[in-house]
């Protein structure tokens, strides 16, 4: 069995874990959303067999790296982690729900893997370096971080929107809601953090300077600044709930752009030259 | 916070500006706005490109408000400059308040204020204060650091505390910040970023910069001794790795190997592999077509030769090694570009495989040949100087080190209350923290139910009875 056959089974599990929660969350069948947490397990046992396994592969090829080196892998371990987050986070604060807005998360980022080249190749050069894993694996766990506080800030506003309608009677407290979000920030921010600057060590052991104000960088630092932003206005200015979470979704949207967008940003850089 | 404190007069109004966070807050979220022009708009192409991308209209603007290079542009510097002004002021303006409350002698239990707290968390034991009150000190003690006892009326009050010292957490985000800023600003005003290509073989004495083109001297002599490159089985490149060797005043001082994520350091240089390529060199004979004399010359890629006898001159400007026409593999070429004594330039091919194909055309009044010709490999450094490396560095860890004190760590408080009367002992426990009250709360719950637990077992000692 390759690794690429059994992460694309996950893509299909997470999927199954993902219906079940909606079901779960909508019905208020406990039965639906204890299934859903037992998938999502599963998902999440399957999902870190194939990363061992592409490991393992890459090994058998020559190569030998942690499978954090392009697209494709970024993504299965950014599912990976997501979803565990969220699981943890459902197993410590009983909530259900959170795998409902968080599953999605997962699957869409395993279905867009599977369109992306999930061919193992050697690492050129500049690649062979322990910063880039400490990087990919910091930055990631960072992503995780935030997503699972989108997830959380939408919980929120679907919340404050209708507390005892179909959908929001299942969820726990707005004000837990708030705090369990805020400190997915505070994680996702510390991770990016590091995760930015392991990225700026890497380059400049590689190529001599820690900062070049490309495309990439620049996002990552502009995603850094709007949850800084955040994080003083929390802190300082005693912001909470409704405006923290529409604010964290702008956050994530600029993670998104970090992590995707750019590639057509730079697409530009090398159509031009 | 001193919110309410008026600022005075027109200094005073000055400073609560800088020292205010919704500065800090529109100055971030200002930064992050404008970078991202920088990622939609090329930075720092040739201004060939900007025409030819963009309107000439759109190109005036582009220069009026430098947004070809707007990292580098006035306005961008002012606004990171801002930012640093304001962390500054805003720090020296709350440090002292906050070191107060730290270096502060530890408060003890106080009536007062543990009165005014919430959520206290009570139970009562026939266990005598006086058996009790040790067993409390000791667990809370064990659970929460130096305990201060204070005698209160029918009992004892304990107070314990942890992670005072968090609350410097921010001033240590914030000096790291501001040492990555400073770091930066040191390493472009007395640093530098050059590459050179040096073939296998030859040496430098200096780099080209990368921004101006300029030439930039180095404290010692560079050779490279020998460049080769590995690569896996489908071709691509495994390793790149450069043998140099630094001499000082002519003589060799030690010889060193270079790869991609290793470089070579010496005297705050660093030379880094950064790209490579190789030079073709030939040996050309050029035959006089009337008098049959044979010349030879050895001639490098785009150097200027003499042609023999004083015809002229000829560079070899290409080395193409297979050179295809019409679909026919002709193998290697070299171009020539030839500037007779008389007459205009012209170009010219000259095929090393092919001869017969030589005879097409002549170089002033020669014939010419390839008899032989070599690769040589050059090594393409990087050669940088930062100065404020050492400085970011600090930064990045004071900045990782604070966020983690800052956001996971906090300060927190406990209060112990035992008192009671001949029969029934009182015990009430509370907590305050700075943040993450809902943790501390838990922290704080559990520490009742083990005071709990532990006064029914001194119960049923003293007893010999299960209490109630
Ligand atoms: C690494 C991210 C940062 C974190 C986690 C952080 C955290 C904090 C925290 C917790 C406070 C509140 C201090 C208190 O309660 O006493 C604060 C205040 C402040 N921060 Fe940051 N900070 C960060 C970066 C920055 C940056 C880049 C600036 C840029 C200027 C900045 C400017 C300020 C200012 C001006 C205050 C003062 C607030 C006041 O005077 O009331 N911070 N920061």
């Amino acid at each position: 069995m390759t690794s690429s056959f059994v992460l694309s089974i996950v893509t299909f599990v997470y999927f199954g874990a993902m219906c079940l929660y909606w079901a779960g969350w909508v019905f208020h069948k406990p039965v639906l959303s204890r299934s859903a947490t037992l998938v999502a397990v599963v998902g999440v046992a399957g999902n870190l067999a194939g990363f061992g396994l592409r490991w393992w592969e890459s090994h058998q090829m020559g190569m030998g790296h942690i499978p954090l080196t392009n697209m494709y892998e970024s993504l299965v371990f950014f599912a990976m982690v997501t979803m565990a987050v969220s699981l943890v986070l459902e197993r410590q604060y009983r909530i259900r729900a959170l795998g409902a807005v968080v599953a999605p998360f997962a699957f869409l980022a395993m279905a867009y893997a599977s369109l992306k080249d999930a061919d193992q190749v050697p690492l050129v050069p500049a690649l062979q370096s322990n910063w880039l894993t400490a990087h990919v694996f910091t930055a990631f766990l960072g992503y995780a971080g935030f997503a699972a506080a989108t997830g959380l800030a939408v919980m929120y506003l679907l919340k404050k929107s209708g507390p005892d309608s179909g959908i929001g009677r299942s969820l726990p407290e707005a004000p837990v809601l708030d705090q369990l979000m805020y400190q997915n920030i505070l994680l996702g921010f510390l991770f990016l953090t590091v995760g930015i600057i392991t990225g700026a060590v890497w380059a400049n052991s590689a190529w001599g300077r820690y900062w070049s104000w490309d495309p990439k960088e620049t996002w990552s630092l502009i995603t850094w600044l709007i949850y800084a932003a955040l994080i003083h206005l929390r802190l300082v200015r005693g912001w909470m709930g409704k405006r923290t979470a529409i604010f964290a979704i702008v956050g994530f949207a600029a993670v998104l752009f970090t992590w995707f967008g750019v590639n057509y940003l730079s697409g530009l850089h090398s159509y031009a030259s | 916070m001193t919110k309410n404190q008026q600022p005075v007069g027109p200094l005073g109004r000055l400073m609560g500006f800088f020292a205010s966070v919704k500065l800090s807050i529109a100055l971030l979220l200002t930064l992050a706005a404008t970078s991202i022009v920088g990622t939609v708009i090329p930075q720092g192409k040739t201004a060939e490109f900007y025409q030819q991308n963009y309107s000439a209209a759109f190109q005036r603007f582009l220069e009026a408000v430098n947004l070809t290079d707007m990292y580098h542009s006035w306005w961008f510097q002012a606004l990171l400059v801002l930012l640093a002004v304001n962390l500054m002021v805003c720090s020296v303006k709350r440090l002292p308040s906050t070191w107060k409350l730290v270096r502060a002698r530890p408060a003890g239990f106080h009536q007062g204020r543990f009165s005014s707290l919430k959520d206290k968390e009570e139970f009562e034991t026939q266990a005598p204060v006086n058996d009790l009150a040790p067993l409390v000190e000791k667990t809370l003690g064990r659970r929460f650091g130096k305990v201060k006892a204070t005698p209160v009326d029918q009992g004892f009050g304990y107070w314990a505390e942890r992670g005072r010292w968090t609350r410097l957490g921010p001033y240590v985000i914030h000096l790291g910040f501001l040492l990555t800023l400073a770091g930066g600003v040191l390493g472009s005003l007395y640093g530098f970023t050059g590459y050179v290509n040096l073939p296998e073989g030859e040496t430098t004495e200096r780099v080209s910069l990368r921004d101006s083109k300029d030439l930039q001297p180095l404290p010692f002599t560079l050779r490279c001794d020998r460049f080769s490159v590995q690569f896996y089985d489908n071709g691509m490149p495994k390793e790149y790795t450069s043998t140099l060797t630094v001499l000082e005043g002519g003589s060799p001082a030690f010889t060193q190997d270079i790869e991609v994520n290793h470089p070579l350091r010496h005297k705050g240089i660093n030379v880094f592999q950064s790209s490579y390529g190789s030079d073709t060199s030939a040996v050309l004979e050029f035959a006089h077509a009337e008098t049959g004399m044979i010349y030879e010359k050895e001639a490098a890629s785009r150097r200027m030769m003499e042609l023999p006898e004083g015809e002229g001159r000829f560079m070899v400007v290409e080395f193409d090694p297979s050179f295809s026409h019409q679909g026919m593999d002709l193998g290697p070429v070299f171009h020539l570009h030839v500037f007779p004594k008389e007459g205009p330039p012209f170009q010219m091919s000259v095929f090393a495989a092919r001869p017969e194909l030589n005879r097409m055309r002549t170089a002033g009044p020669f014939h010419v040949s390839a008899k032989s010709w070599k690769q040589t490999y050059y090594t393409g450094l990087q050669v940088t100087k930062d100065p404020g490396v050492g400085m970011v560095y600090t930064g990045f860890i004071l900045i990782i080190a604070g966020c983690f004190v800052t956001f996971f760590l906090f300060h927190g408080q406990v209060f112990v209350l035992v008192s009671g009367g001949k029969k029934k002992t009182r015990v009430s426990v509370a907590g305050v923290a700075n943040k993450n009250q809902q943790g501390f709360g838990i922290r704080v719950h559990r520490l009742a139910e083990i005071l709990s637990g532990q006064a029914a077992d001194l119960e049923k000692r003293k007893t010999g009875r299960e209490p109630r």
